[in-house]
């Protein structure tokens, strides 16, 4: 799951945009920038990660959610 | 939006964005782009949308995958291709469609090299081919995320307008019962905005229904096309080899499999054995998703799991090679602190639905389906070439292309035939306020709770790899206990979840009540109960389709002729 989005987020909004699953939305109040909202609707598939135009600003755990039903 | 009758409906709200196209494709990975392009071709001045629920480019299952895609040459003997591919269909592939399936595969992807695809290559230049699990066809290579974003770039270019983030919920249909539009709503916005989309022909391929289950990148795909279908009527088809799985991490999800087991991959038991030779002595490790599935849950079963994936066979060259197609892989090794020249990783069976099996939607060969005016492709429509297994390596993204290109000619074509009559106001208000209904449900079923439900009587291996009429029925029961009309959202996002969770449930009926009916194992279908292939009776496919509050179920044991088995 997602882990964090640090405060070198310029509020560009891609992340939000790739995100398939909306976990990230724009900060309501105060300064632009993005923010985890359903960080448990994660799927760890790096877009956010891989789209983010500033290297280092979003950090993603590959560790799946704990929700998920496994075959055993 | 509270109505003066006390419940939230739309139509209290003042209005909804309308958009208008000549072609709508639902669905904006491989097969949608592919189709939305083809469709452009045809209609340069036309107006052509993709929906999707994510950005298009940046969603579906193959932005995730490796990215191999079937290629076959003109010189390739495609008479023996034909014949394996029959073998893994395990008696129910067609082979005119298998032959479909593969001779179109160079056109399509040397439209995707025009598209500015980069494939591997070799030291000539040539496209760079390699085979992988199951044997088969040999692929071109190129990575899933590539793949999209070049086909996407290529769209723009061409003038394709894209929708993203709007999930689609459901189909307009006209007067005469013709596809005529579908109706969604933003995903990401604080407020519900809905969209009604009107066009002369409709291209639904939202891809597969994976359950949220555990498989990198596949958590969006949740069967929202297929739902739809089945409640307005179409006809389904194989529904029970929707048990094909995908393997990974125990504990996280990468991808990548396939060509890992080509490179020398092995799969282990807690003994350390490479049990795959119990199950399929020729191909053992390399064996298709069925038999490798089927023998991991042996193991478990048996006693000698968990189950391990060794990977510190492979050569330098070879890993080299997957770092650079599937880069997010190795972010995620070394975030799990996984060393694989050292390290063996707990490996699980990944359940991915209808996701590269024959299971879907009924489409004839120019991707028409049962419903007037709706065409449909990729992993929503049903494959008849896949037969009973899944997972053909290579095999779905070379469909994705063929069928998202032919899907667009032929509803361009039925498009131009049989204009589609507006819908009145009253039909499309309605379809607006199922759509917002969750928004005004007060009960204790939230989408979360509902997901996990069909989830837990879908998923466990002893469901749906191992299946037994006692289990089926019992999973059936519960999830029919499950009123989807009254799964709760509080919000826009929980809306998403709720309409996702509604789907899934349609589905994992559909996919349950098939293998209950399906009294024998073939491919990815085990019934511990009936273990043996029968040919005699189901040498053939079942199909399916919505009977008031119940599905019925038949086989055509030859062309035209309809042989009922039964309604549940």
């Amino acid at each position: 799951m997602i882990e964090e989005i640090k405060d070198s987020c310029t509020g560009c909004g891609v992340c939000v945009s790739s995100c398939p699953m909306d976990v990230i939305r724009m900060e309501k109040t105060g300064k632009k920038r993005a923010v985890i909202r359903y960080r448990f609707d994660c799927m760890s598939c790096f877009n956010c990660e891989e789209d983010c135009p500033v290297p280092g600003t979003i950090y993603v755990s590959p560790e799946r959610s704990p929700w998920v039903t496994l075959p055993w | 939006m509270t109505c003066s009758c006390g419940i939230r409906r739309i139509h209290c709200m003042e209005k909804y964005e309308k958009q208008d196209a000549d072609v709508l494709v639902v669905g904006g990975a491989i097969t949608g782009m592919v189709a939305a392009i083809r469709a452009k071709e045809l209609l340069p001045e036309g107006k052509v949308l993709v929906i999707e629920k994510g950005k298009a480019s940046r969603s579906g299952c193959s932005n995730w995958a490796g990215g191999d895609i079937t290629l076959v040459l003109p010189e390739d003997d495609v008479p023996a291709l034909i014949e394996q591919y029959k073998f893994l269909g395990d008696g129910v592939a067609d082979p005119e469609w298998i032959e479909f399936a593969l001779t179109e595969t160079h056109a399509r992807v040397m439209d995707m090299v025009r598209f500015g695809v980069p494939f591997e290559r070799d030291s000539s230049g040539n496209l760079l081919r390699k085979g992988g699990r199951g044997g088969g066809a040999l692929c071109a290579i190129s990575r899933g995320a590539d793949i999209l974003k070049a086909i996407r770039k290529a769209a723009v270019k061409m003038g394709v307008t894209f929708v993203d983030k709007v999930m689609v919920t459901d189909l307009i249909r006209d007067v005469q019962g013709n596809a005529a539009g579908v109706v969604g709503f933003k995903v990401g916005t604080e407020e519900v905005q809905p969209i009604v989309f009107t066009g002369k022909a409709v291209v639904l391929v939202t891809g597969p229904v994976s359950f949220k289950a555990s498989y990198i990148g596949h958590r969006m795909c949740t069967g929202e096309g297929l739902a739809m279908a089945f409640r307005h009527g179409a006809e389904f088809m194989g529904m029970e080899f929707a048990s094909g799985h995908n393997t990974g991490p125990r504990h996280f999800d990468m991808s990548g499999m396939a060509r890992f087991v080509a490179m020398g991959g092995k799969f282990l038991n807690v003994k350390g054995e490479e049990f795959m030779t119990r199950y399929d002595p020729v191909l053992k490790n390399m064996a298709g998703f069925g038999t490798l599935n089927y023998g991991m849950a042996m193991e478990v079963r048996e006693g000698r799991g968990p189950i391990y994936f060794d990977l510190t066979a492979l050569g330098p060259e070879d890993l080299k090679l997957q770092k650079k197609i599937i880069p997010h892989t190795f972010v995620a090794l070394e975030r799990m602190n996984l060393d694989i020249s050292r390290d063996r990783i707990e490996w699980i069976p990944c359940y991915n639905g209808n996701r590269a099996s024959g299971a879907g939607v009924r489409i004839q060969k120019d991707m028409s389906t049962t419903i007037p005016g709706l065409f449909t492709g990729g992993d929503c429509g049903g494959k008849f070439h896949y037969g009973a297994n899944a997972g053909y390596h290579g095999m779905n993204f070379g469909w994705c292309a063929i069928s998202g290109y032919h899907a667009a000619q032929s509803a361009i074509a039925w498009g131009l035939k049989n204009p589609p009559v507006i819908p009145s106001e009253k039909k499309i208000q309605e379809t607006l306020d199922e759509l917002v209904l969750p928004l005004g449900v007060k009960t204790k079923t939230s989408p979360d709770e509902a997901t996990a439900m069909v989830q837990k009587n879908l998923i466990p291996y002893d469901i749906i790899i191992l299946k037994h009429k006692d289990r089926l029925r019992r999973a059936i029961s519960n999830l029919e206990g499950l009123e989807t009309d009254r799964i709760s959202a509080k919000d826009t996002h929980d809306l998403m979840k709720a309409h996702e969770a509604k789907s899934m449930a349609i589905n994992a009926l559909m996919i349950l009540k098939a293998s209950l009916f399906r009294e024998e194992s073939r491919g990815t279908h085990h019934r511990e109960d009936f273990p043996k292939r029968d040919d005699l009776t189901w040498g053939q496919w079942l199909f399916l389709k919505k009977k008031g509050e119940k599905m019925e179920f038949w086989t055509e044991p030859k062309a035209g002729i309809k042989k009922e088995i039964g309604q549940i």
